[in-house]
């Protein structure tokens, strides 16, 4: 038994010394990563917190982070407008865990989801990773799902940690041992490259590039999950007093040909079982192909402004 | 319930207190019950009856040849021999047969059969023991079941012989803290071979064999070295976790792997490589059949090898590809064994017996001939490894690929600051061969850290053995011990979480299937 003891002991000790070590590695020797996209967040959150009277609050993925004009929205509305949303990939239960506690009576709540959320609902865990990275209070806002997912949440996090590790040390001065970037579209972004709202803004004034049209969803079904996630969404948002909205993401106008049917059966699908209104139709989100920078759903500075022009029209009975 | 998984760290947490909770006489139970839990936890209760059928069938086929006169027993070695082929036949082959003579189909499911063929071979080898008297029967089931199903060997061996096993399940079982920390120490090692090395090649190798005929040449060249290294990687990393197991237990299993491709004729290679198992076939199937074949003369020799490497490809499933597998070594076996006479002549007259130079030459052309039975071992089909074996040298030009190698030296992305591995793929496609640029090392996706992670490990795996052979790790000093744990772990962990980088997924041992 003695034997055993000081077996169990050293195992121990090894393991102490292996949990030091990575916290090291996390903490002291590769700190976060406070300059790429997702360094944000605390300011995104910072503005909400801080927006007085009643507000609007843009949920969803990169089609708001890049597709939205949110300083037009505060000029025509008179209201506070705080764009949390970053990345498809972070799941929107996550997102609504993060502006739940900062809602008011009054305030306005609009989710614009990627086509592809429907059908894939949850989030990516080394995305979430980037995020929970340089945003450590998101650790508490977790969706679900995510919860049950982090020990893929640490090792991504360890990935994205050692890949700039061996940067510094194996191959400095080339980007080629990178394993994954936050999202290929855009680079990593600087934080002067966004404006107060949480708009990123740095990718606005770009040509625009040649993007393959393929169909959004091709024979994917929708996850049933999602009519849950809204369901309770909606019932916490009213909960608060507030409401929230579903509008429609930005899309190009050659994909909208295409994809159309199967946006109206999603729409359908949504508004049969989804108690939170719809403002807009799929149709009224399309927008020329050369307004588009880099992916379907990257608008330029001229479609930003149309699609801000559409959803104040399709948002204005909600804000009386 | 793989190794690696989480879920078996957590059996490991439990069964050891248990282990040395319990008394010594009692551990054999303590390590049974393990055994069957960590068996039934693969998810398929059918092959607890496998196991128990071979278990009592061996069992008692023993006991009660070891109460009758040696003249009286063939008929007991041979109902517990058939016993243990009809387990095998049923939940190893029988989806393998259909098939074979079907392939279209798909008349009987495929089973997991993990573990049948090395608990049967087993069976097999005891009673046949006990035949020639070699070991004494086993009176306890308890401790003959659990030498049958001990988990650590269950799925992939070693296959263990009664003689080396049961001695130590019979008396009180103990536990020693350095024999657990040598077996700590070796089921790390073992991790690492399998998760940073192994599967790290995998992704190498894997797209090229599932897709043959869009590559060709050095390619196809390339992917057959590094499959020798993957499977060797892969098998004798779990043979390391296997014995590193039961070292935590204090119980020693059988050595499986002893530097194979050292190995200086094909012979020599089967001694060294997977030795459970060439021993089994050499003790089980070629002596008796050569002693059978005797009034043949020499070509008993040849019959008995061409036989027993073709029982041993069918041993690995019922497929043309493992025909020719075990075939083509059987081939090479009696070549050699022809031709030995007249090469030790040569080297006589040569005066190059002892030269190091001959032995390289050696080892090198047994490292070929392997790689190219390999080819067989790996391919989908058997016109896939005709295609790979037609076209290994297509479109490569020798002189200009040996310039491009001198000019760049070794492909190594580590210094990617220094050689540009775009022009180097362009400058192979121009110059060398057009048949490397497609290569999977060559797309985006593997370079960078997974390639340093292979190059960093290739140090490790020399230095590892070149040290561990001179200066066992108990021996060194504690700070450095312990400093040298702590950095290969944090290794091993740092391959594990950049390997399962988006689709590039943990797989299972490849001699899981067999």
């Amino acid at each position: 038994m003695r034997d055993f003891t000081r077996f169990f002991a050293k195992v121990a000790l090894l393991g102490l010394i292996l949990v030091v070590g990575l916290m090291f590695v996390f903490f002291v020797l590769l700190p976060p990563d406070y300059s790429d996209t997702f360094a944000i967040m605390g300011r995104k959150m910072a503005y909400l917190q801080n927006a007085e009277g009643p507000k609007i609050v843009l949920m969803g993925g990169s089609n708001v982070l890049v597709g939205v004009d949110s300083p037009l929205l505060e000029q025509r509305t008179g209201r506070k407008v705080a764009n949390i949303a970053i990345q498809a990939s972070i799941p929107l239960e996550m997102q609504i865990n993060q502006a739940e506690p900062y809602l008011k009576p009054g305030d306005l709540v609009v989710i614009s989801a990627e086509y592809n959320y429907y059908v894939m609902p949850d989030g990516n865990p080394a995305i979430v990773a980037r995020q929970l990275e340089a945003y450590t209070p998101g650790w508490f806002d977790l969706a679900p799902a995510d919860i049950a997912r982090i020990p893929d949440i640490l090792k991504d996090m360890f990935q994205a940690k050692m890949a700039r590790l061996m940067e510094r040390g194996f191959y400095p001065a080339t980007d080629l041992g990178r394993t994954f970037s936050p999202y290929d579209s855009l680079p990593a972004a600087l934080l002067d490259q966004f404006d107060a709202q949480g708009d990123y803004i740095a990718a606005l004034d770009k040509p625009p590039r040649s993007i393959v049209t393929k169909m959004f969803l091709g024979d994917n079904q929708i996850d049933p999950r999602i009519f849950d996630i809204f369901n309770d969404i909606d019932r916490r948002v009213r909960a608060r007093g507030a409401v929230a909205v579903l509008t429609f993401p930005s899309g190009r106008q050659s994909n909208c040909s295409l994809s159309g049917p199967a946006f109206l059966a999603i729409t359908a699908q949504l508004q049969e079982k989804v108690t939170m209104p719809f403002v807009g139709t799929p149709a009224s989100y399309c927008f020329p192909d050369n307004l588009f920078v880099d992916t379907e759903y990257h608008l330029d500075r001229q479609g930003r402004q149309l699609r801000t022009e559409q959803m104040l029209r399709d948002l204005a009975p909600y804000l009386k | 319930m793989s190794f690696t998984s989480p879920e078996f760290f957590l059996f490991i947490a439990l069964i050891l207190p248990a282990y040395v909770i319990f008394k010594p006489r009692w551990r054999w139970a303590v390590l049974l019950a393990g055994s069957l839990v960590f068996y039934a936890a693969l998810g398929a209760p059918y092959l607890l009856a496998a196991l128990a059928a071979v278990t009592l069938a061996s069992f008692f086929g023993g006991l009660w040849m070891g109460r009758v006169d040696a003249e009286r027993r063939k008929p007991y070695l041979w109902a517990g021999i058939f016993l243990n082929l009809a387990v095998l036949l049923v939940f190893r082959y029988l989806g393998d047969l259909a098939h074979f003579f079907d392939p279209a189909s798909g008349a009987l499911p495929v089973f997991i059969s993990v573990g049948v063929s090395f608990y049967a071979f087993q069976g097999i080898s005891y009673l046949a023991d006990i035949y020639k008297k070699r070991i004494e029967p086993e009176p306890h089931l308890g401790h003959f079941a659990l030498y049958m199903a001990f988990f650590p060997k269950i799925l992939q061996g070693p296959i263990e012989r009664g003689a080396n096993l049961l001695p130590q399940l019979k008396g009180d079982l103990t536990f020693s803290e350095p024999a657990a920390a040598a077996g700590l120490r070796r089921f790390g090692w073992g991790v690492f071979k399998k998760l940073v090395v192994a599967d790290r090649l995998g992704l190498l190798v894997n797209p090229v064999f599932a897709n043959v005929h869009d590559y060709t040449g050095l390619s196809l060249l390339l992917a057959v070295y590094l499959f020798a290294f993957q499977l060797y990687f892969d098998f004798s990393g779990y043979t390391d976790m296997a014995l590193g197991l039961a070292g935590l237990f204090n119980i020693r299993l059988s050595e499986n792997f002893d530097r194979p491709y050292l190995a200086r004729t094909v012979t020599d290679f089967w001694r060294r490589w997977h030795m459970s198992f060439s021993h089994w076939i050499r003790d089980y199937i070629f002596m008796p059949l050569q002693s059978a074949w005797r009034r043949w003369g020499g070509w008993r020799v040849v019959a008995a090898l061409l036989v027993t490497f073709l029982a041993s490809g069918l041993w690995h499933g019922i497929a043309w590809t493992f025909v020719a597998w075990g075939l083509l070594f059987g081939i090479f076996m009696c070549l050699e064994w022809l031709y030995t006479p007249y090469r030790r002549r040569l080297y006589a007259w040569l005066h190059i017996e002892k030269s190091r130079l001959a032995g390289a030459w050696q080892v090198f052309v047994t490292f070929n001939l392997v790689c190219f039975a390999w080819i067989f071992f790996r391919a989908s089909t058997i016109s896939d490894a005709l295609y790979i074996a037609g076209n290994l040298f297509n479109g490569v030009n020798v002189l200009a690929c040996g310039k491009l190698a001198v000019k760049y030296g070794l492909y190594l992305p580590v210094f990617k600051g220094i050689v540009n591995p775009a022009a180097f793929s362009s400058a192979a496609s121009q110059v060398c061969t057009n048949t490397l640029a497609n290569f999977p090392a060559f797309s985006s996706q593997f370079l960078g850290q997974n390639m340093a992670v292979l190059l960093v490990s290739a140090v490790i795996l020399a230095l590892g053995g070149w040290i561990g052979k001179r200066l066992p790790a108990g021996r060194w000093p504690a700070g450095v011990r312990w400093a040298g744990y702590a950095l290969f772990s944090f290794w091993v962990l740092y391959g594990l979480a950049i390997l399962e980088a988006p689709g590039q997924a943990y797989t299972q041992f490849l001699y899981f299937k067999f």
